[in-house]
């Protein structure tokens, strides 16, 4: 697996490319965008990791121009508390962020869950039965236990534990949930997806006030954390 | 050409006085008279009759009702005299004759009359449209200038045009502090159409402040905003007032120069507007780098003892000898207290610079503090307990309520020992949502309880203390919570430790 690192800190590249170096992936690295730029014009990557804040060329723009000719995944580094930044980049066509200052094993586990997902879709749905943790899904039956307890989902909150189980360890906007469940039409209604994240939440997860598996993160979305199927 | 004719002569008599515009009507009666008799009009008396009626129909509109009702008077005496049996004198021969005559003079009048009136509404259309054109003239010259300043100034060169102005003044008056006013005069003209020099200009601010306006001087006062309002000041002659018709412009400029100031409050307002947004733009830039500037060593140091730490599946334990191996987890644990600690200035900082307003929607409770509470560890979860409550939904700005709450059970778990719960209660009225973090740790003194929301203030129990903190959570706390326009309040805790309660409005 090809990983493309584009950050300005030596620093930060040197460790990146020695972290994940150590769970088997080949890391090249650029130092601005433009070097990016044509790094990619010439050979072919499995996943970009890029930071946000670049001298330059910044990383929505980036970001914008590889989506002109590429669908290779690309997590971006972001700062804390600049969600409107996360929201940008992900309408821009990152596929997930990761906020600053991280560490290498969480890098690594966003990497994987971007690169699952990217496989799954080439090889079109996953299996029948999904497990994570005490939760079970049997896809063909459409349904659900907890703790071997049959739970009770309405079809939207069942599509919608499916869609972020799919998707797991990587984040999804509210609008990305909202258009694919509901359709495009309710691209704005979060009110709803409250509700329903909310209705999900009391029958999946063991402390609905503190969720092991979806996860909230304020003002963009929401993210079903897997801790035992990171590939 | 007859309009021409009638508007020639109406000129004429117009400038005549009311005498002389009587002796013409009586003038004109005697000459149809003569007419008549000169040209034996009078064989057929209709003939003669319908002469005189056309006589006071023309008095009538030359000369107004007075004259219309003389000379109608005088055409019947003279009719009577001159032309009906017996002749040159004023009986009459026959009761037909009378009803004749009587109905002549009936006619006559109301012919008189009917043209005067006629007349009139005529020359008062003929006046009002002229106004109209001069209104409209005037919101031209005002409208077309390029500057406020030129734009009052004509307002001014039109009002001293007016013969009985002298001169002529706009002033703005601004409302300050404690009722006091401070006025400034924008633009003043004389009769000459020169600016007026400092003295001129001192003495009419004396009169608009002392309200000593001497008659018939006028000052028309103009709303522009909340604090600030204007007057258009005219000296008039003493022996001439205001036609109504000058009133009328005058009142007309008067909402001109309303209009202009209050653009030119609107353009200031915008200006102002503009520059605190430039410096608002420029305050989130800088603090923007500056954050950078810490965070990207920040993340440099993480990510590189993360890497070293990071232990690959395949190779178990990673290559750490177990002295190293902790040193290596002190350094990440240290920076990610220095990271915290950044950003907790950091925030204090965009706060105080007013570059971080809360961005308000709708959010769920629930999942802002759940979100808060991700923040800690599982074992700190386990001491942290949720109460019961029957709302969600919640206007806020879910980033900054979701930092006070974590900042709040941070202060709660610091300050009590691990065997000590911390409990979470959430409340609302018909006005309030209140998030309330109680515990059971040291408490806080009462003459502290304020003081524990200043700037790097620390309790005096905790001063000498090992725990850690540079005092700055809770101070963001309380920006955060008066951004909301909330409250926030520090007590005692009944059976000891404390009660830290936040109040945000409903909205």
């Amino acid at each position: 697996m090809k990983i493309l690192v584009i950050d300005d800190e030596p620093q930060i590249r040197r460790a990146l490319k020695l972290g994940l170096e150590k769970d088997g992936f080949e890391v090249t690295q650029a130092a601005s965008g433009e070097e990016a730029l044509d790094l990619l014009s010439t050979r072919a990557f499995d996943l970009i990791v890029l930071d946000l804040a670049l001298p330059g060329l910044d990383g929505f723009e980036i970001c914008k121009q590889i989506r002109t000719w590429s669908q290779t995944p690309i997590l971006v580094l972001s700062v804390r508390d600049r969600e409107e930044d996360k929201i940008k980049a992900l309408d821009c066509g990152a596929d997930d962020y990761i906020t600053k200052p991280f560490g290498i094993g969480e890098l690594s586990a966003r990497v994987r869950a971007i690169l699952r997902r990217a496989r799954q879709e080439e090889a079109a749905h996953g299996a029948a039965m999904i497990e994570e943790g005490s939760l079970k899904i049997d896809q063909d039956k459409r349904i659900v236990t907890v703790k071997d307890q049959v739970v009770h989902l309405t079809p939207k909150e069942y599509d919608l534990l499916v869609l972020m189980i799919n998707n797991r360890n990587r984040v999804l906007t509210h609008r990305q949930l909202l258009s694919k469940i509901w359709g495009p039409e309710y691209g704005d209604d979060n009110h709803t997806l409250r509700v329903h994240i909310a209705n999900l939440r009391t029958k999946i997860e063991l402390d609905p006030t503190r969720p092991e598996y979806i996860q909230t993160e304020t003002r963009v979305g929401y993210r079903f954390v897997s801790r035992s199927n990171l590939y | 050409m007859w309009v021409k004719i009638i508007k020639t002569l109406d000129l004429i008599i117009v400038s005549l006085n009311r005498l002389t515009r009587t002796a013409l009507s009586i003038a004109t009666v005697c000459a149809t008279t003569a007419v008549i008799a000169a040209f034996k009009l009078d064989t057929i008396l209709a003939n003669a009759s319908m002469l005189y009626l056309l006589n006071v129909f023309i008095v009538g509109i030359l000369a107004g009702r007075t004259a219309a009702i003389i000379s109608s008077i005088l055409s019947f005496g003279l009719f009577d005299f001159f032309f009906t049996q017996p002749l040159y004198t004023l009986q009459v021969g026959s009761p037909d004759e009378w009803i004749t005559l009587l109905v002549f003079l009936f006619v006559s009048t109301v012919t008189g009359q009917l043209s005067a009136k006629l007349k009139e509404s005529l020359s008062l259309a003929q006046k009002k449209e002229d106004e109209a054109a001069d209104l409209a003239r005037a919101s031209w010259i005002v409208s077309s200038q390029l500057t406020f300043d030129q734009a009052l100034e004509s307002v001014l060169m039109q009002l001293i045009k007016l013969q009985s102005v002298k001169c002529a003044a706009v002033v703005t008056i601004d409302h300050e502090a404690k009722g006091e006013t401070r006025e400034t005069v924008r633009v003043a003209r004389g009769k000459d159409g020169n600016s007026l020099d400092q003295i001129q200009s001192t003495a009419i601010l004396q009169k608009i402040r002392e309200q000593k306006l001497q008659e018939p001087d006028i000052c028309s006062k103009i709303g522009i905003s909340p604090v600030r309002s204007g007057a258009i000041y005219l000296q008039l002659d003493d022996n001439l007032g205001l036609l109504d018709s000058e009133k009328r412009l005058l009142e007309a400029l008067v909402n001109h120069a309303g209009v202009v100031l209050q653009k030119e409050e609107l353009s200031l307002e915008q200006n102002r507007t503009q520059a605190l947004a430039d410096a608002d733009r420029l305050k989130t830039a800088l603090l923007a780098m500056v954050s950078h500037d810490f965070k990207s060593p920040l993340t440099g140091i993480k990510a590189s003892v993360t890497a070293l730490l990071h232990a690959p599946a395949l190779e178990g334990k990673g290559s750490f000898d177990a002295e190293t191996r902790s040193l290596l987890e002190g350094i990440e644990i240290e920076t990610d207290r220095l990271d915290r600690m950044v950003g907790n200035i950091l925030n204090l900082s965009r706060l105080e610079a007013d570059a971080w307003h809360p961005l308000i929607e709708t959010c769920s409770i629930d999942e802002i503090v759940g979100s808060a509470l991700q923040n800690f560890s599982s074992e700190d979860n386990a001491r942290i307990r949720v109460g019961k409550h029957d709302f969600v939904e919640l206007e806020c700005d879910p980033v900054q309520i979701e930092q006070v709450v974590k900042n709040l059970v941070e202060n709660a778990l610091k300050y009590s020992t691990s065997e000590q719960m911390v409990e979470i209660q959430l409340e609302r009225d018909a006005v309030w949502t209140r998030i309330i973090v109680e515990d059971r740790g040291i408490g806080i003194q009462a003459e502290q309880k304020e003081l524990i929301f200043e700037r790097f203030f620390r309790a005096t129990a905790q001063q000498e203390s090992a725990i850690a903190g540079a005092g700055l959570g809770l101070a963001i706390c309380k920006a955060l919570v008066l951004a909301h326009h909330g409250n926030i309040w520090a007590a005692p805790r009944e059976g000891g430790g404390s009660v830290f309660t936040v109040e945000l409005p409903n909205r």
